[in-house]
């Protein structure tokens, strides 16, 4: 990774870092979120930039994580151990889900993460035994930790998810995942055990949202099924890594950042203008500006050199 | 138990099953059109069908439209949207990666959603213009399924010959199946694909407009009913047209039947329960068709 | 690798058969490569080259009947473990990874324990004289430059056998003499290759042997002087002109 990107992130880690020591509950709830949200889209980034298989369903691996965790907290086990706990059901869920769409090519994926979040908000609610069905959980807030550790449990979940994507970028690994992206089946042709690859990204990607569901439950006090398992979190995911440039590195924490400040200024009253406006910018990004915003930066000049060395001077096909 | 393997229940159980499934058939046929078609999985079907519904709803309260009339005027306006919404968005996605197009058909479906939700509320609706029953002996036939599931079985038989029959429709499969020679012997497969997603449009505008008779339904209702379509497809087979019309009736007696033995939450969770096991058992789809490259 | 003998033939194809539901792309192709030859394989358009290439290189599951590489059968092993077996194929229409820069695109082509892959790259571009463009995205490649990549990106692996579909169609003169030039460097060096090329002057020239296909069946084979002269092979493949 290039040093320069280093700095800018350490840079970036250290204004947070300070967040607690200067800003109001108020600005550390935003900015909890705000770390959440980067969490949750650089997760979605993992699988669904790099490979090019869209996950419509990551809030589930939120949901069932947040449910795990709080379980483990009302068992009386330490938080840590429940965002282990949340982290590791969320993988557990995701392995059979991964081996049952992804050998598969094309659209399989997408349709069956699509329902995943749906069903998993109905068994939550026909589950009583262990959910309390529809009326929730409340945790008493005496064995919660206070908001300043749940705001650097969420900055650690932002800057893991962020690591392990700039990690997967800069690697081997990381270009076999762009490389079926670009072409699967000339990625198979050329040695990329591809089912192997998407399966990895997957299961990667399951895990960060598992933990930050059980920490926002830490910061909330309270679950519900549809609290757990909000539709609208897949929506903001999604969008937030879209629109910042998914299958970069950078791209979802300025796309999370931008997405979150303009939520917070302007629309924040209005859930359904909220959610028109995203669907809107989901749109308008897919559209006109694939790469994101992170790509009006880094978009290189075409280097083709002035001669043609080779003599090829025919049309591209 | 015994109550329940009463032939009669059993056998009402299977009625409803099949008025519901040909709803379903309808509405997964066009979705599995325009999949065959251009190769994009529009997650915003089950949103065209609202507009049918919210249509059928607005003429039924501003101007007691009866629903089985509403059908001449939401049917053609819901096609055209359905062309439309090809011409200035899907059409500049075709061709691209799956990503492109799925993200594209979510954010459209998230528009209309949330405008359904700023003009109408989440408030649920409904058009009660026909009531009663028909009684078979022991049978008895709400007379709104049993009109929708008409309607519904001619929308998509309709639909069958035209693309099996006519000229038009010919060049439609044609485009389906292959794409290259379609343009090479000269069709114009843009306007196909509009024609295309115009008709999967409007069977989405029927099966809403029938929708509104026999459900309460509301802007966010679409996520069940795309859940439904796309266990339907899979079972069926995707981009294979008659697939979705067999899939849409299992979907719809399978339903029916968990609802009845066990409780009509889990018969919500039984699309996308099957769904798993068609992926786990033959992947393809049970009618072994055409698998999405 | 027990029949791993030098003079064994590298590929062995017997009885192959592939149907497209009630078309039958090939119907028991029998075929055998000698280690380190050219051998070229023509046939009309259709005729099922292509489909041959598929279904031995893994990309096309469902055939049946027997392939043998290196005396191990191969057919249902799927397309990664072929070519680290040592099998590769290109793609008649160029398949460069559009989106990853021309080094990226050879250095994934490697081996993944292969930590000299990036040198190799630079080297393999050099000798075609594209070293500039190495952080050149694939999709700002001419078209005859993404075909020359692509086949640059599987000699990344070293393969012994390499699999040519159309190499050469819509590259320039200047290109295609290197390209050819590669592969008889390359095949000096002790790689096989088949190859399938319209372009008789090419066969003629690179292949010691020659498969002809017409409808899924090898209709003739043999030295390319003897096979353009095959009765068979006038009619079904020349139309009865000769060439």
């Amino acid at each position: 990774m290039p040093a320069r990107q280093i700095a800018f992130g350490l840079a970036l880690v250290a204004l947070a870092a300070l967040g607690p020591l200067v800003g109001s509950q108020y600005h550390q709830a935003f900015l909890l979120q705000l770390f959440m949200m980067v969490a949750l889209a650089q997760s979605w980034n993992l699988i669904s930039g790099m490979t090019g298989y869209v996950s419509f369903g990551h809030a589930a691996f939120f949901g069932v994580g947040a449910y795990a965790g709080t379980l483990f907290i009302q068992s009386g086990f330490p938080w840590w151990l429940a965002i282990l706990n949340g982290s590791l059901i969320a993988l557990a869920l995701s392995v059979p889900l991964g081996f049952l769409t992804l050998r598969l090519r094309g659209a399989y994926f997408a349709v069956a993460m699509l329902g995943l979040n749906e069903v998993a908000r109905i068994v939550a609610t026909l589950w009583v035994s262990l959910t309390n069905g529809g009326s929730g959980i409340t945790l008493q807030p005496a064995i919660l930790p206070p908001l300043t550790v749940n705001y650097y449990l969420m900055l650690a979940l932002a800057i893991v998810a962020t690591i392990i994507v700039a990690r997967v970028y800069h690697s081997r690994f990381g270009l076999e995942l762009r490389a079926i992206r670009e072409d699967e089946g000339a990625a198979e042709m050329i040695g990329v055990n591809t089912t192997r690859g998407k399966l990895t990204a997957f299961v990667l990607s399951a895990l960060i949202p598992g933990a930050a569901g059980t920490v926002n439950v830490m910061y909330t006090s309270y679950i519900n099924p549809s609290s757990a398992f909000d539709p609208s979190l897949n929506i903001q995911m999604i969008v937030m890594a879209m629109f910042g440039g998914s299958g970069t590195v950078w791209g979802p924490v300025l796309g999370a950042s931008i997405v979150m400040g303009l939520r917070e200024m302007l629309w924040a009253q209005y859930p359904a203008l909220h959610l028109m406006f995203l669907g809107a910018m989901l749109l308008a990004v897919v559209l006109f500006l694939p790469g994101g915003i992170i790509s009006l930066f880094t978009r290189k000049k075409v280097v083709r050199p002035e001669v043609m060395s080779t003599g090829d001077g025919e049309r591209r096909g | 138990m015994e109550e329940i393997l009463d032939p009669i229940i059993l056998g009402q159980l299977l009625i409803g099953g099949l008025l519901a499934g040909a709803l379903y058939a309808l509405l997964a046929s066009g979705l599995n059109l325009v999949f065959g078609v251009m190769r994009v999985i529009n997650i915003a079907h089950a949103e065209f069908m609202l507009v049918g519904a919210f249509g059928a709803y607005v003429l039924y309260t501003a101007f007691g439209l009866h629903p089985l009339l509403a059908l001449f005027i939401v049917v053609p306006a819901v096609f055209g949207f359905g062309w439309f919404v090809q011409h200035a968005l899907v059409e500049r996605v075709v061709g691209q990666p799956m990503l492109t197009s799925l993200l594209a058909t979510y954010g459209l479906s998230i528009v209309l959603l949330n405008i359904g939700v700023l003009i109408f509320t989440s408030d649920f609706k409904g058009v009660p213009a026909l009531t009663g029953s028909l009684v078979f002996g022991e049978f008895v036939l709400p007379k709104p399924r049993a009109v929708a599931a008409l309607v519904s079985i001619v929308f998509a038989v309709g639909v069958y010959l035209f693309l099996e029959r006519t000229r038009l429709g010919k060049a439609v499969r044609a485009v389906s199946e292959h794409p290259h020679v379609a343009t090479i012997c000269g069709i114009d497969t843009k306007r196909i694909r509009m024609l295309t997603f115009g008709l999967a449009g409007a069977m989405a505008g029927a099966a809403g407009t029938m929708l509104s008779m026999i459900y309460s339904f509301a802007p966010e209702s679409g996520a069940d009913f795309i859940q439904k379509c796309f266990a339907i497809i899979v079972i069926g087979g995707m981009g294979n047209f008659a697939g979705a019309l067999y899939g849409g009736i299992l979907l719809g007696v399978v339903e029916a039947f968990v609802g009845g033995f066990l409780s009509t939450q889990w018969a919500e969770a039984t699309a996308y329960l099957l769904l798993v096991l068609v992926l786990l058992i033959r992947p393809t789809g049970l009618k072994g068709a055409a698998l999405a490259r | 690798m027990v029949n791993a003998v030098a003079d064994s033939p590298i590929l062995q194809v017997f009885d192959l058969h592939r149907d497209f539901g009630g078309v039958h792309a090939l119907k028991g192709v029998d075929l055998e490569v000698a280690r380190g030859s050219i051998t070229g394989l023509i046939g009309p358009n259709g005729s099922g080259k292509t489909t041959l290439f598929q279904v031995i290189s893994g990309m096309d599951p469902d055939a049946t009947g027997e392939v043998r590489f290196d005396g191990e059968s191969i057919l249902g092993r799927k397309p990664y473990q072929i070519y680290h077996r040592g099998l590769a194929r290109t793609f008649q229409l160029s398949r460069v990874f559009p989106d990853l820069t021309v080094l990226e695109n050879l250095v994934v082509a490697a081996h993944r324990k292969d930590k000299g892959a990036r040198s190799r790259a630079l080297e393999l571009l050099t000798r075609v004289k594209l070293q500039d463009y190495t952080e050149v995205k694939g999709s700002d490649l001419s078209y005859g430059q993404q075909k020359l990549i692509e086949f640059l990106r599987v000699l990344m692996s070293e393969p012994s056998m390499i699999l040519l579909d159309e190499p050469a169609a819509g590259v320039n003169p200047t290109l295609r003499q290197t390209l050819w030039d590669m592969v008889r460097h390359l095949n000096g060096l002790g790689t096989t290759f088949v190859i399938i090329e319209h372009n008789m002057e090419v066969i003629a020239d690179l292949c010691r042997e020659v498969y002809v296909l017409a409808e899924g069946e090898i209709i003739a084979q043999g030295d390319f002087a003897k096979v353009r002269e095959d009765e068979r092979v006038l009619e079904a493949y020349f139309g009865k002109r000769k060439l």
